[in-house]
């Protein structure tokens, strides 16, 4: 180790200047050895490992951005077809602003799956789980489906008002069959492509998987432009992305989605 | 696809043309901000300790620009409204340059290179190592004390951008506080201030987070901020053009606060 007081001295890997009293060097991080002992041997100069490491986080910031980027795309057109279909739909009592709200729905998520293919693949295989985990995740799923129901009886009674999904269909003397297919079965297959499909599998690859849930999640609760919803829908989007994580396929999620969606649409008809 | 909930207020603005907005803003923006810098005063001067014989000082004043290299003055004309780069050299003969890049909503990006390299601006605070504690020189690559490996210098330029972005979520949660109690003094509905109490309350909450996990915490921000743009356009139309400097102003600096976490997270990955 150079002396303090006396005169300048020089590291032994990088011959940089030290200041006296550093244990390690500075400028190349070696340990300070006394002046007898050779200087450490590196494989490549420091400047050079230096060149290589910086090249590859530039490249990792390149394609993360890259990928933030397909992501900010996928959301901001799902927002623009809620802005149109909201504008189209402002003075038409008809369903048909949901229909083309389904449309487009379908449209976008299609576009991007076709794009990002190799994300969506794997998660359409058969759920990986045994037949004890699916009984397990049956009851958790019918546990969260009634604590979900808790939540919207105690919005309601709080005096928030919710407007019914079917008034629309059922005034235009729409049948069940559409209304489960507009309002149950598209956004389940749509939604969970989407969200548990191309947005999570994206962000697993930027943050990890812990973030990517919870970014999944709030994505998906913000996206439904409801903000007394935004806690019972965040709390969905994690249940959904758990069950895509558990069985490592994306038809559990779609099917607790739907099954969620076809029980808001019976309430609203049968017990109005 | 979606359900009436709450509707929003609207603040009326006079209608301008898109393009005349966006030179208002971006030259009233960089005005307003070098303004008050040197207004402030504690920034009006920037210090670089390039090695411990040489020193590099810009001191920004109202009218003109000043460049001390070592404690001696030398001609500099640097403007701080537009990019420009200004080359000179160390008295060892190393090359220098510093670079202004004016940025919309926060203080331009002023840096120097020495033989392109990026310095360190020393900060009013010692810098101090992430291991061990010891206060660390802001051009030392290593602690000398522990040797643990500090942040390359593009680490402190991205900070900034990201507690710019931390500072807009907390105006949001102010302004979205404010907006329910507003909304309650004037109507007496609890719906409304509950929807703006849990806005305030989300954006508090990714406040918060965003110390620990900047890029989860501002990008959720962002969409949110984003979204309730969306939404109230859908009430109301002629919300889009309320506000809109603000909402522009706010929308950049996110986005930009986006892009310097995910700079901070690749590089420390």
């Amino acid at each position: 180790m150079p002396e303090p007081n006396g005169p300048a001295a020089h590291c032994p890997c990088c011959q940089g200047k030290l200041r006296g009293g550093e244990k390690f060097c500075p400028a190349c991080g070696a340990a300070l050895e006394p002046a007898a002992q050779p200087p450490a041997q590196l494989e490549a100069a420091p400047h050079v490992l230096e060149q290589n490491a910086r090249q590859e986080q530039v490249s990792r910031f390149e394609e993360s951005w890259s990928e933030l980027k397909l992501v900010a795309w996928l959301y901001g057109a799902l927002l623009l077809a809620s802005l149109v279909v909201g504008w189209a739909g402002r003075n038409d009592t008809t369903p048909w602003s949901d229909v083309g709200g389904g449309i487009a729905e379908v449209v976008i998520v299609f576009a991007f799956v076709a794009f990002r293919y190799r994300d969506i693949a794997p998660l359409l295989g058969v759920p990986q789980d045994g037949r004890r985990s699916a009984l397990k995740l049956l009851f958790l799923s019918l546990a969260f489906m009634a604590l979900m129901e808790l939540y919207f009886y105690l919005l309601g009674k709080s005096g928030v008002r919710i407007i019914e999904l079917t008034e629309s269909y059922q005034a235009a003397g729409w049948g069940l069959g559409v209304m489960l297919l507009i309002n149950s079965l598209i956004p389940a297959v749509t939604e969970e492509l989407a969200f548990r499909g191309i947005i999570q599998a994206t962000f697993e690859r930027i943050v990890g998987i812990r973030e990517a849930m919870l970014i999944q999640a709030a994505l998906f609760s913000v996206v439904h432009l409801l903000p007394m919803m935004f806690p019972s829908h965040f709390l969905m989007g994690l249940m959904f992305g758990y069950l895509r994580l558990r069985t490592k396929s994306l038809y559990p999620g779609m099917a607790l989605h739907g099954a969620w969606n076809a029980l808001v649409v019976l309430q609203d008809v049968y017990f109005p | 696809m979606m359900r009436h909930a709450f509707r929003p207020a609207a603040a009326p603005l006079p209608d301008l043309h898109p393009l005349m907005c966006w030179r208002m803003m971006r030259d009233s923006t960089k005005t307003i901000f070098l303004i008050g810098w040197v207004v402030k005063g504690d920034s009006m001067q920037i210090r670089w300790d390039v090695d411990d014989a040489t020193s590099v000082v810009l001191n920004i004043g109202v009218f003109r620009t000043k460049v001390l290299i070592d404690g001696n003055a030398i001609p500099a004309k640097i403007s701080m409204r537009k990019t420009n780069h200004f080359p000179f050299e160390l008295p060892d003969g190393r090359d220098a340059v510093i670079t202004v890049s004016p940025k919309i909503g926060t203080r331009p990006d002023i840096t120097l290179t020495v033989n392109g390299q990026l310095m360190v601006a020393t900060p009013k605070n010692p810098i101090l190592c992430g291991a061990c504690g010891k206060a660390v020189k802001p051009n030392d690559k290593f602690c000398g004390a522990c040797g643990h490996e500090m942040p390359p210098p593009e680490h402190h330029l991205h900070k900034k951008h990201v507690n710019t972005a931390t500072r807009v979520i907390i105006w949001l949660a102010v302004l979205f506080a404010l907006t329910g109690g507003l909304m309650y003094y004037l109507s007496h509905e609890q719906s409304d201030l509950a929807v703006y109490l849990i806005l305030s309350g989300i954006m508090a909450a990714l406040a918060f987070w965003s110390r620990k996990a900047p890029l989860p915490a501002v990008l959720v921000a962002t969409a949110i901020y984003v979204s309730l743009i969306v939404l109230s356009a859908i009430f109301d139309p002629a919300t889009i053009g309320q506000g809109l400097l603000v909402k522009i102003l706010f929308t950049i600096m996110l986005v930009r606060g986006i892009k310097a976490a995910l700079a901070l997270r690749t590089a420390n990955a």
